[in-house]
């Protein structure tokens, strides 16, 4: 309690909001490094902002996610909504009723090779500890054990010999809990009860279900206790993450607990992240317009109570087709693909206030980002960042010339357009790799000569900043530890990235994936937004939304609540013009 | 050939009889997954998902709710009957029993030749005198509490075994009985329920007062006080963010530090303003002062109020702060600035106790309280959530009795009394209509039939020995699913509620009417016909 981690409570509203989480989380806890003696560089990275340390009625410390997953019924295939950690035995479970008792069972389907393993290694943990317990034989019984599971013992996927095990997760993964690697806190899974996940009759896909099934008396007392739960206990809270996918009613969901949210939480930072699939598998015109509207709507609702709000996708709001991005090779129709791409941005995009020690606030940032009402804000990701293998970080940065060094996240945001402020974070970059090691090569740019002469990756990044865009204000951060892209993370680097994420000549060994990888990225208040809000007023316009607007009406949206949206849009449009 | 046809050659068209009996077998297959739940000794329903999550539970609204329903039809039923539930909060499972055996019934003389429309027509007419039936056995009477505990006590005992069951009628009667206050509406949403996994079910308890699931977050607040003023607000009591648009951008860490102590000050001076007010009603007595803010209280404050002997609490729900004033009394304040005594609620003892990572602060001995909390108690999560959904039903069941002033004889008595009354009335209905009638009288029976199915017991021997025993009784008589044998329900404290009752006799006979006039179904693919 008397630690100094300024917490940050994260919300994931949607399924495929829970993708992008689910590799976040993944991400996070294998970058955990559990003895002094695997630590390579100085801890940086501040975990108890996002986590959380608890203990079970056993006594057994636990460390969980400070996280609220919404999703709906029937989504969680072979995760247990309470999960694992908090299981007590009790010894009379027999049902005291009179009468008969039937059980019916749902039929158990095959966890993935990845799931499979993960259990292994946690049978072997305990019974290892188990073993050791005991006093007779320790040192057999131990060695015993180990090298009849083949050695196992190793953390999770990686066998004796210490070669990473590679999964081909791509086909088996359907739901997100498929590839969840940490354990949840038994309060962190809110199922939607009213609502069943994938069923065409009933399909979860109108804004106003969403406002509905958050103001339903029985669903929004459950939501207040998580909430509460998990906000009650934080000293200096920061703010909240929250990713919810605005394509759905969950933006409806979102908007109203934003409401409640904003209004209990005045000065805390409410950073939103609306995400959504590069692609969809129904097509059809009245599922595009029906995606449309949600998607408008979500954006009204959000903007009015956030303190950021960041729209992320790897396609379009409305059609596709994806963005190709060097260096990766991604399936866009595969959410556990685009999530993953997504997800290491967030959890790069986010250390500015995850770190140990003095770090900004999150709501620093997402006011600094947010001048004037700019609420939109939009990101920038290099994924991963183009160094070579012997290549250096200079090099690199002046690799790409007049071109900024990052891909856009937020649809219709190109890179080079009008920045006003933003937030840089670049990390994984080697210290030995910084410049060239002599500056073996004769053509030396001034500019170059002029970064070579820092020394340390912050200093470059500040001069590099303020050269390439210098009319922008720019905060920035480099940080020594790599994104972490062991398995689950899919695999969608190309061959010519080396197992530590790096540009090599020669390809990857088939049998080996990417392990870690530098990145780079810069959170934007960026005057493009306005091509997004306009192109999306244009498009609601253009497009024949009768044919799905009565489903909104049913659900309770009124008649000019839809123009009223459009109207706040353009305004907030408006406020990125101004000004210029 | 349907129009439709020839537009969508995929279309999938069933016509007149065998649109019929789609929905028929839609009905009947849903009847048959829910009769064996009907009354106290049905069959209790073990759910476990997938990943092992485990249910509990033998509440037709309940199940209705875990089934994957595909079937349009049967889906349509679901939500006619889920909705008896929302509207009344029981009677699901009758519901969907009445729906399956009026379309049994009906097919009976559809089958020969009888039109559905003149079926419907006598479901019209059995419907009104159904419920002029039901009008007339209304026991009118003052509810008491002993009247209250039966209504209660017949409802929970088809939830959770009859120990259980028995302990909580008494809890639930008394929690509303607390809540009720004259010349308002019944809110039941100020029974707040407060579940705690520890000990057994056994343990579950009414509080006169309100629990909390969140406790001091400092070590030196008191963990227990007496005879305490309450002081609900919400404030902010930590510190406030300044405008520091630039300082993102060119400050440095340590400065923004700077600027966070200057504001520092304004916080202080609240907690200051709570201290001062504390000073002034506990000085020189033995009160003690208990604060609970919805909005933060930050390590600082928190420190300020320790030192001063002060139970704070932060955070609270919005839903308990206006529990919280009906509980203790005082006001729930907005703003510091004009603190007096008459803000304050008051509260004989506050304490906390601790269970794992959870805390809970009990609130209690409160003069008057006008909110109170049904604290349940198990061992596991499926008891605890299967007790929930029971103390739900098992208060509206007393809220529906209060409001309608009056309960109905329970355990199959209306039934028998209206088919009784329905086969006399039939004689009086022109034309082919009365094989309506008669069809709705006998679909009546299904409830005291799989009553005593359920209950081991011969279901046409029973029905035959009520029906013998009300004609020569003369007054209602029900079925006692102990010993098969005729009860007097009122005696035996076996009474239900009205509006359920009415409830389900106007749902049923709309839906079944509506599904009985389908004479074509059509599904041409799910995308292009949805919506």
């Amino acid at each position: 309690m008397a630690g100094s981690a300024r917490e940050v409570v994260t919300l994931q509203i949607g399924h495929y909001a829970n993708f992008v989480g689910t590799h976040w989380w993944n991400i996070q806890d294998s970058s955990f490094v559990y003895s002094a003696s695997e630590m390579v560089y100085p801890k940086e990275i501040n975990h108890d902002v996002l986590f959380r340390e608890g203990h079970n009625l056993k006594g057994e410390i636990t460390y969980t996610p400070r996280l609220i997953a919404f999703d709906l019924k029937g989504s969680l295939r072979m995760l247990r909504q309470e999960g694992e950690l908090y299981d007590i035995e009790t010894e009379e479970d027999n049902i005291k009723w009179a009468g008969d008792t039937t059980l019916h069972k749902v039929d158990t389907g095959q966890k993935n090779e990845f799931l499979q393993d993960l259990d292994k290694d946690q049978d072997e943990d305990i019974a290892v500890t188990d073993v050791s317990s005991k006093d007779i034989d320790t040192l057999d019984t131990q060695e015993a054990a180990t090298s009849d599971a083949h050695g196992h013992v190793a953390p999770p996927g990686v066998d004796s010999s210490g070669v990473v095990k590679l999964y081909d997760l791509d086909t088996s993964v359907e739901v997100w809990t498929d590839y969840l690697r940490p354990h949840l806190h038994p309060r962190s899974i809110h199922l939607v009860q009213q609502y069943q996940h994938h069923n065409e009759l009933e399909p979860f896909d109108v804004f106003g279900f969403g406002e509905s099934v958050y103001r339903h008396h029985s669903s929004h007392t459950e939501v207040e206790d998580r909430l509460h739960f998990f906000l009650e206990e934080c000293d200096s809270l920061q703010g909240l993450h929250i990713l919810v996918d605005t394509y759905d009613a969950f933006g409806g969901l979102a908007s109203a607990m934003l409401e409640e949210l904003a209004d209990d939480y005045v000065n805390k930072g409410l950073l939103v992240f609306g995400v959504t699939p590069a692609s969809f598998h129904n097509n059809t015109m009245r599922d595009n317009s029906q995606r449309l509207l949600n998607t408008l709507l979500s954006y009204g609702g959000i903007t009015r109570h956030c303190s950021a709000f960041v729209p992320l996708t790897l396609g379009h709001p409305v059609k596709t087709p994806p963005v190709t991005w060097p260096n990766l090779q991604y399936q866009a129709d595969l959410s556990y693909h685009t999530s993953a791409i997504l997800a290491s941005s967030l959890d790069t995009v986010t250390l500015p206030h995850r770190l140990d020690g003095q770090s900004c606030l999150l709501s620093q940032m997402t006011q600094a980002l947010t001048p004037a009402n700019r609420k939109v804000v939009t990101l920038q990701s290099s994924l991963p960042l183009p160094m070579t293998e012997t290549g250096s970080f200079v090099d690199t940065l002046m690799s790409c010339g007049d071109q900024l060094p990052w891909l856009p996240l937020t649809p219709m945001c190109a890179s080079q357009s009008e920045m006003v402020a933003q937030s840089v974070v670049v990390r994984g970059v080697p210290p030995d790799r910084l410049k060239s090691a002599h500056a073996s090569h004769g053509r030396h740019t001034a500019q170059q000569s002029v970064l070579d002469g820092y020394t340390t990756t912050q200093e470059v990044l500040d001069q590099y900043l303020q050269d390439v865009c210098p009319n922008t204000l720019s905060a920035s951060l480099a940080v020594r530890t790599p994104c972490k892209v062991a398995a689950p993370f899919p695999h969608i680097f190309s061959s010519n990235i080396n197992k530590d994420g790096f540009l090599s000549p020669k390809p990857r060994p088939s049998m080996s994936g990417v392990e870690t990888t530098p990145m780079m990225t810069s959170l934007q208040s960026n005057t493009a937004v306005r091509h997004l809000l306009d192109n999306m007023c244009t498009e609601v316009r253009r497009q024949d939304v009768a044919k799905v607007f009565h489903r909104f009406v049913d659900a309770g949206l009124e008649a000019d609540e839809l123009s009223e949206t459009v109207e706040s849009l353009r305004t907030l449009s408006e406020y990125y013009d101004a000004g210029r | 050939m349907s129009a439709i046809k020839a537009l969508n050659p995929k279309a999938e068209v069933a016509r007149a009889a065998q649109a019929l009996a789609v929905n028929i077998s839609a009905a009947k297959g849903l009847q048959d997954v829910l009769r064996t739940n009907l009354g106290p000794k049905g069959t209790m329903k073990m759910l476990v998902s997938g990943s092992g999550d485990i249910k509990l539970t033998k509440d037709g609204n309940v199940l209705l709710h875990e089934m994957q329903i595909q079937h349009p039809t049967a889906s349509l039923i679901a939500r006619v009957a889920t909705a008896q539930d929302d509207i009344t909060g029981d009677g699901t499972t009758s519901n969907v029993l009445i729906i399956g055996d009026l379309l049994k019934q009906a097919d009976i003389y559809i089958a020969e030749g009888l039109h559905p429309r003149l079926v419907t027509e006598g479901f019209d007419l059995a419907k009104t005198k159904a419920l002029q039936v039901l009008d007339e056995m209304k026991v009118q009477k003052e509810m008491n509490r002993e009247v209250l505990v039966n209504v209660a006590r017949t409802s929970l005992r088809t939830k959770v075994y009859s120990e259980l069951a028995d302990m909580l009628a008494e809890q639930v009667v008394d929690a509303v009985l607390a809540i009720q206050r004259e010349g308002e509406p019944l809110d039941l949403h100020m029974v707040e329920i407060q579940e705690m996994q520890h000990k057994t079910d056994m343990d579950t308890s009414l509080i006169q007062g309100l629990v909390l699931d969140h406790g001091a977050r400092h070590p030196d607040m008191p963990k227990r006080v007496e005879n305490a003023f309450i002081l609900t607000c919400n404030v902010s009591l930590e510190y406030e963010k300044s405008e520091v648009n630039s300082g993102f951008f060119y400050k440095s860490a340590a400065e923004r530090e700077k600027l966070v102590q200057a504001e520092r000050a304004f916080t202080d001076a609240r907690v200051a303003k709570v201290i001062a007010l504390k000073k002034q009603v506990c000085e020189g007595n033995d009160r003690s002062f208990v604060v609970i803010n919805q909005k933060g209280i930050d390590p600082m404050s928190l420190d300020m109020m320790a030192k001063e002997g002060i139970l704070a609490l932060r955070r609270a729900k919005r839903r308990n702060m206006e529990r919280l004033v009906l509980a203790c009394g005082g006001m729930a304040m907005n703003s510091l600035d004009d603190l007096d005594l008459s803000c304050l609620g008051e509260a004989g003892l506050v304490y906390e106790h601790i269970l794992g990572e959870d805390k809970y602060t009990y609130v209690e001995e409160c003069k008057n309280p006008h909110s109170v909390t049904m604290l349940i108690k198990g061992p596991n999560k499926h008891t605890l959530v299967q007790i929930k959904d029971a103390l739900h039903d098992g208060l509206r069941a007393v809220k529906n009795a209060i409001e309608d002033g009056c309960v109905i004889p329970g355990a199959g008595a209306f039934e028998i009394a209206a088919h009784a009354a329905l086969m006399k009335f039939k004689d009086s209905v022109k034309g082919r209509a009365r094989l309506g009638v008669q069809a709705y009288a006998d679909a009546l029976l299904i409830i005291p039939k799989v009553l005593a199915q359920n209950s081991g017991l011969d279901a046409q021997d029973a029905i035959v020995k009520l029906q013998e025993e009300y004609v020569s009784a003369g007054q209602p008589v029900g079925l006692d699913i102990v010993t098969g044998e005729a009860l007097i329900p009122v005696d035996a404290g076996i009474l239900d509620n009205y509006r359920v009752k009415r409830q389900i006799l106007h749902s049923c006979t709309i839906i079944a009417n509506n599904l009985l006039l389908v004479d074509e179904i059509m599904r041409a693919g799910m995308s292009s016909l949805k919506g």
